[in-house]
């Protein structure tokens, strides 16, 4: 039974292409060069692509799981090919691939057979044969089993977003995994980790941290987190107010996390944290409802779903209507950030002032600090002060990607 | 309801309904000749379209000639107007373009497309030129689902799709038709270029 597909019209074979699943679309690409652009012409609809390595067997699902015209391949490295199998040769380099149909719960799928000899070549033309297909590459994900080999896995270059499930993990393990990106952006670690991580570890380079797991950790890394966000579930946090009170003074002074937009740390639930405790280690005041409005919409229900008990955030001393705005919420003092006046008053006159400044001109004072990112201050002459940087700039957008990374990692 | 029984009928063993509904009659490229219900015509943009730019009357349908629908054969058009009868009234689908809709065949659908592939093929062109939105899909899913978990050996053979050695040749074959000058233009370059001149002048 045979049809001449390329008789149709255009928008005929756009349509067909736009039913088809994701997997059969990459196979008819590797049909003839014809093919694939006119793959490359249609438009995609793949929000994703993901990577899992599991056991022996890598994968790839493209879309997601449940999407109707989603798809999968599943590479399995064999010392020769089975029986049967068709024998696919891509151009580039001659690498030879051993393609056959799957199908399991009304999800079909390819499975791809290549040569162990020569696996890390042929993953890698995979990929790109893959991610050519699309005109803006989707992003892309990869999950490692903590149980798989290390020494089959291949990470392309390009990848920034790795991901360790499974079973408690060694050290080394994580460290050879984490490492394979050479930039860093998500880092999940949904596996307990057998020892604490060094300071020096790669995870302390990405620009979003998740650990389920938490366990111990929460004690002394966060002190070396150098990224933008970090999230610790599951922690058994034995010095909770010390890891606290050190971010906190390393960062009113300016002496690292100049990156940092949210640190969390949430502990298992038998641990006590009390917030006052921590709040008479460095110099803070209540908040000034005539600086900001109050708004602590979302804090009882977020207490209610994390079992919150311990969040401290950069971003809370900026943004007091942010999502994860908690119960208390102080404002550091000129005093606390260990900076000196140029005018020579007195620390305590300063915030008397200010907090009079703040109340005449509330609005005049929350645009300097937001625009410019950094602690504005009048001397008692009126003149603006700029006492340091305080923060990094804003962030925009704060809880699209890291947000839905954080749901991710929990799956 | 079964194929069978779906309300297309031919004009020569036709008893013209009861009901008071208009219907217009369409004559395919081999002269055959159909009725079909102004509802069901709704399902095609291109004849819906066409019967109110004619404004036709209950009159004129049965005394002016058919409509002539000259690039659609008998046996296709009558697979055509049996879905539309069957359809008729529902929904046209709307897409914008931006998510595909999940199209799933339903068991009449199924049943009409149950033909070879050639019918098939000339189906999805009727479809297409006659615009009917929802026949389309399930005719383009239909084709789609063929590709499922084959090999790229395969689907050349099910989608009739030529390798890039055969699409050079064909490309090559086409040039010298249109030019035959051009091969001997070309082969010159060769030999030149090979004999060590780098200007063809």
């Amino acid at each position: 039974m045979t049809i001449k597909f390329l008789r149709f019209p255009y928008l005929v074979i756009n349509i067909i292409f736009r039913l088809m699943r994701a997997n059969d679309k990459v196979v008819m690409s590797f049909c003839s060069s014809k093919m694939k652009q006119l793959i490359k012409s249609i438009k995609w609809d793949i929000s994703e692509i993901q990577y899992l390595e599991y056991y022996s067997l890598t994968y790839i699902t493209l879309g997601q799981p449940d999407y109707a015209y989603g798809g999968y391949f599943i590479i399995k490295a064999v010392d020769s090919f089975a029986k049967n199998t068709k024998i696919f040769q891509e151009k580039i380099l001659s690498q030879q691939y051993g393609l056959t149909g799957y199908e399991k719960n009304g999800m079909t799928g390819t499975v791809v057979q290549i040569l162990k000899d020569s696996q890390h070549v042929s993953r890698m033309l995979l990929h790109n044969q893959i991610i050519e297909l699309f005109r803006t590459p989707p992003s892309v994900h990869f999950e490692l089993y903590s149980s798989s080999d290390m020494s089959t896995v291949y990470i392309h270059e390009t990848l920034k977003d790795l991901h360790l499930s499974g079973c408690v993990a060694e050290l080394n393990y994580v460290e050879e995994f984490f490492s394979k990106a050479a930039d860093l952006n998500c880092a999940a670690v949904s596996a307990p980790i057998e020892k604490p991580l060094s300071r020096h570890s790669k995870l302390t380079t990405a620009k979003y941290l998740y650990f389920e797991n938490a366990e111990y950790l929460a004690d002394t890394f966060p002190l070396h987190f150098n990224g933008h966000r970090a999230v610790f579930e599951g922690s058994r946090c034995s010095y909770g107010h010390r890891v606290v009170v050190e971010v906190m003074k390393k960062w009113m002074s300016n002496e690292g996390f100049q990156n940092l937009q949210s640190l969390e740390i949430y502990l298992s639930g038998l641990e006590v944290f009390d917030v006052n405790q921590v709040l008479k280690q460095f110099d803070s005041k209540p908040w000034d409802p005539l600086r900001r409005p109050e708004n602590y919409g979302n804090e009882y229900r977020l207490i209610a779903l994390f079992s919150l008990l311990a969040v401290a955030s950069a971003q809370y001393l900026y943004y007091p209507t942010s999502y994860y705005t908690p119960y208390y919420y102080y404002h550091p003092t000129v005093a606390a950030s260990g900076m000196t006046q140029n005018d020579g008053t007195t620390q305590y006159a300063q915030q008397t002032y200010n907090q009079q400044t703040y109340a005449q001109q509330p609005q005049y004072q929350q645009t300097q600090q937001y625009t410019q990112g950094s602690q504005v201050q009048r001397d008692q002459s009126g003149n603006i002060q700029t006492t340091g940087t305080v923060a990094a700039a804003q962030p925009l957008y704060y809880y699209t990607y890291p947000y839905y990374y954080y749901t991710y990692g929990r799956k | 309801m079964s194929v069978e029984n779906a309300p297309v009928v031919d004009v020569d063993e036709a008893a013209i309904p009861v009901e008071k509904k208009m219907y217009y009659r369409f004559e395919s490229n081999d002269k055959k000749e159909f009725r079909v219900s102004e509802l069901a015509i709704q399902q095609s943009e291109t004849l819906n379209r066409l019967v109110e730019a004619m404004g036709y009357t209950s009159e004129d349908v049965e005394n002016k000639p058919a409509i002539a629908i000259e690039n659609i054969d008998g046996k296709t058009l009558k697979l055509v107007f049996q879905w539309c009868e069957h359809h008729k009234g529902e929904a046209i689908p709307v897409d914008d373009g931006s998510v595909p809709k999940i199209v799933e065949i339903p068991e009449f659908d199924a049943k009409l497309m149950d033909i070879d592939n050639g019918l098939l093929f000339k189906l999805i062109w009727a479809a297409d030129y006659l615009n009917i939105v929802q026949l389309l899909n399930v005719s383009c899913k239909k084709v789609a689902n063929m590709a499922q978990g084959k090999t790229p050996a395969q689907l050349r053979r099910v989608y009739l799709l030529p390798s890039d050695e055969e699409d050079e040749a064909a490309k090559r074959a086409a040039q010298e038709a249109q030019d035959p000058r051009a091969r001997e233009v070309e082969e010159e370059f060769e030999e030149r270029k090979r004999q060590g001149g780098n200007s063809f002048f």
